[in-house]
């Protein structure tokens, strides 16, 4: 049985479709991320999962009961957000003591939970502080130790690290991917940041527009994306996209290399590529040329990793390789994937 | 000819950057407020102790020191002890419900419901009516014969022979002790409610929604949410509208004066009105000047105290 499902799940704020019918079978101790630009629904979504927004249509089942109309305190969910909502005036003790006082839990049994979360997350030297007193990380840890303090069956988080600085950020990821491993919950995590996305998801959800592009995992979605919006979502340079008839055909920056410096048996596909600039970021080398047939005129980029080190010029003509299979095309039209074409 | 030309280049210098000097201009934009509070505070304040330590009349305005007599005199007479204590039951209740039904108020107009911004202006129109004219309002719906109040009451069948407000066909307001007391509670209520509602509501509105949101997922209803977040966090915005309120509503001699001019007797009079009747109505500046200064250090405990509790509480 899944343990969170949305069926055909719908919410307008007058005339904007925030969602628009997502149907959606997480199952038990997941970790599922719902990813997408700003302003695509995701957190509405979420919002609506927690019983904080009612959907104009549709339904939300936890744990095979259907909870649409239940307020948010009898679904079994927790929350993070991304501002990590600490309640100000309280103590870090009194915080993640709250869920457990609202079910009017006995104060000695209530203090031994909230010690035990506490020192799960390392947050019990801060038990007395107020949130005003404490880091970014020191914050977002106190929210998570709240969240589950009270033993929810779906934790949902909010774009929980896009508040802490980028190195605090790479090591609150690992942290809370080992946290959720180890705890087994059930997992939706909101974000817009595809890197996020891809380390720690199960599966991803990637929406646009209120509505679902693709679910799957990580590496599906990457590397056969179902549409053009997803191809060009997530990647980082983003996808080479070149013109053929009514078709797109994709390539990632890292799948296109300098001709000598491929060694494969993999069928491969030769262009040539009028370099026009190279940067060099140290671990990779980003290369950009112009291809006659780009799509929307834009340069079309390589990334090579440092272990090349073929000289590469800017204004000078190279042979470039990409391999066959891993080249994807999508309908011009429509954007939907397609079937190959002949080059 | 260039020692023509740098002369008054130089003298302009000293005056040309005055205005950028900070001691200078700070001094200078001080001034007014200073020379306000020096005239319109310092002097009347200086004068009401002085006047309250010597013998000073309306008929004899010679000040003959006559140390602490004034005080002592009225301390003795019931008037002065019934308005010394009506000033605190009529502040302290009038409060009372104006904090209660504020904070019920401001949750209703937090909330978004049709008609929101209309019920919003019709609830500040008291704050915005001058104090004079509403109160003579209300003169008239308290009225001894055509009270609406009692209309109503008898045509539920609740006032008049035989009912349970009987016999009287009037309950009269002003003429009794005890309903004289609760109207002027009530004008006084009326009167402070918008503006704490205004109040509590913009410290309301400055609670971050997701702190709500979060205590609803955390299992709380309403009333823990209310209790445990929202009135923590409005407290120290709520103690500045009850300090406005002790204030305004113990220093105000409008109402009583308009409503019952602190009849029947004198069983309304509260410190200002009765100051007044002593010191302007009666000629006895000397003992006016004493029951008025009986204002100050209430005034001024009240103030300290919830200031600093507002400090105290303060949340960043």
């Amino acid at each position: 049985m899944d343990t969170v499902e949305t069926i055909n799940l719908k919410k307008h704020f007058a005339e904007v479709k925030a969602v628009d019918g997502v149907d959606l079978a997480i199952h038990e101790g997941e970790f599922f991320v719902i990813l997408g630009p700003s302003g695509c629904g995701k957190t509405t979504l979420m919002r609506m999962i927690a019983g904080l927004e009612a959907p104009t249509e549709g339904d939300v089942v936890i744990g095979g009961v259907r909870v649409t109309d239940l307020p948010p305190r009898m679904r079994e969910v927790a929350m993070v957000f991304q501002s990590y909502a600490l309640y100000p005036h309280m103590t870090v003790f009194d915080n993640i003591g709250f869920p457990l006082k609202a079910k009017k839990m006995p104060k000695a049994e209530r203090r031994s939970k909230v010690e035990a979360a506490a020192a799960t997350l390392g947050v019990e030297q801060l038990l007395d502080r107020k949130p005003r007193q404490l880091s970014g990380g020191e914050r977002q840890r106190v929210a998570l130790c709240r969240a589950m303090v009270k033993e929810p069956r779906v934790l949902l988080l909010d774009e929980p690290l896009s508040n802490l600085d980028a190195k605090l950020r790479t090591a609150a990821r690992a942290e809370l991917e080992m946290f959720q491993r180890q705890l087994g919950i059930t997992t939706i995590f909101v974000t817009h940041d595809q890197i996020e996305a891809m380390a720690m998801g199960d599966r991803i959800l990637v929406m646009s527009a209120g509505k679902v592009m693709q679910v799957g995992a990580p590496q599906k979605i990457y590397h056969d994306p179902v549409n053009l919006f997803v191809a060009t979502f997530l990647g980082s340079p983003t996808i080479n996209l070149v013109e053929k008839g009514g078709c797109l055909i994709g390539f990632r920056p890292e799948h296109f290399l300098p001709r000598g410096s491929a060694v494969t048996d993999e069928e491969l596909t030769t262009v040539s590529l009028n370099v026009f600039h190279v940067e060099n970021l140290g671990a990779d080398r980003l290369v950009y040329g112009e291809l006659e047939n780009a799509y929307e005129g834009k340069l079309i980029t390589a990334k090579l990793p440092s272990i090349v080190t073929e000289v590469i010029e800017p204004g000078t003509t190279y042979d470039f390789v990409v391999e066959t299979s891993n080249l994807k095309y999508f309908d011009k039209e429509t954007g939907q994937k397609t079937e190959a074409i002949p080059l | 000819m260039e020692q023509a030309a740098q002369t008054p280049t130089k003298t302009k210098t000293r005056f040309q950057y005055l205005t950028d000097r900070e001691s200078f201009l700070g001094s200078l934009f001080l001034l007014p407020a200073v020379l306000y509070i020096i005239l319109l505070v310092g002097v009347p304040f200086g004068m009401a102790i002085a006047f309250s330590l010597s013998d000073v009349t309306v008929g004899d305005t010679s000040l003959d020191y006559v140390g602490l007599e004034n005080f002592r005199r009225i301390l003795n007479t019931p008037q002065f002890r019934r308005a010394l204590v009506n000033s605190f039951i009529i502040t302290l209740i009038a409060q009372l419900f104006v904090i209660i039904l504020a904070n019920i108020l401001a949750l209703i107009f937090y909330e978004d419901f049709p008609g929101k911004w209309m019920a919003r202006m019709l609830i500040i129109m008291p704050w915005a009516t001058p104090i004079s004219l509403g109160t003579i309002g209300w003169l008239w719906i308290f009225d001894s014969k055509f009270s609406p109040i009692d209309w109503v009451l008898q045509q539920i069948g609740l006032l008049g022979p035989d009912t349970l407000l009987g016999p009287g066909k009037h309950l009269n307001y002003l003429g009794r002790e005890e309903l004289a007391m609760v109207a002027v509670i009530i004008v006084h209520v009326w009167r402070m409610l918008p503006l704490a509602t205004v109040i509590l509501l913009a410290g309301l509105a400055s609670i971050d929604k997701d702190l709500i949101d979060q205590a609803q997922v955390d299992g709380a209803k309403f009333w823990r949410i209310h209790r445990d977040i929202r009135l923590p966090l409005i407290y120290p915005i709520m103690s500045i509208a009850l300090l406005f309120g002790l204030i305004f509503t113990f220093s105000d001699m409008v109402v009583v004066f308009l409503l019952t001019r602190g009849g029947p007797i004198y069983y309304t009079q509260v410190l200002p009105t009765w100051a007044w009747f002593k010191g302007i109505d009666g000629g006895n500046l000397s003992e006016g000047a004493a029951v008025a200064l009986f204002l100050f250090p209430l005034l001024l405990v009240a103030a300290i105290l919830i200031l600093r509790s507002a400090k105290r509480s303060e949340i960043t």
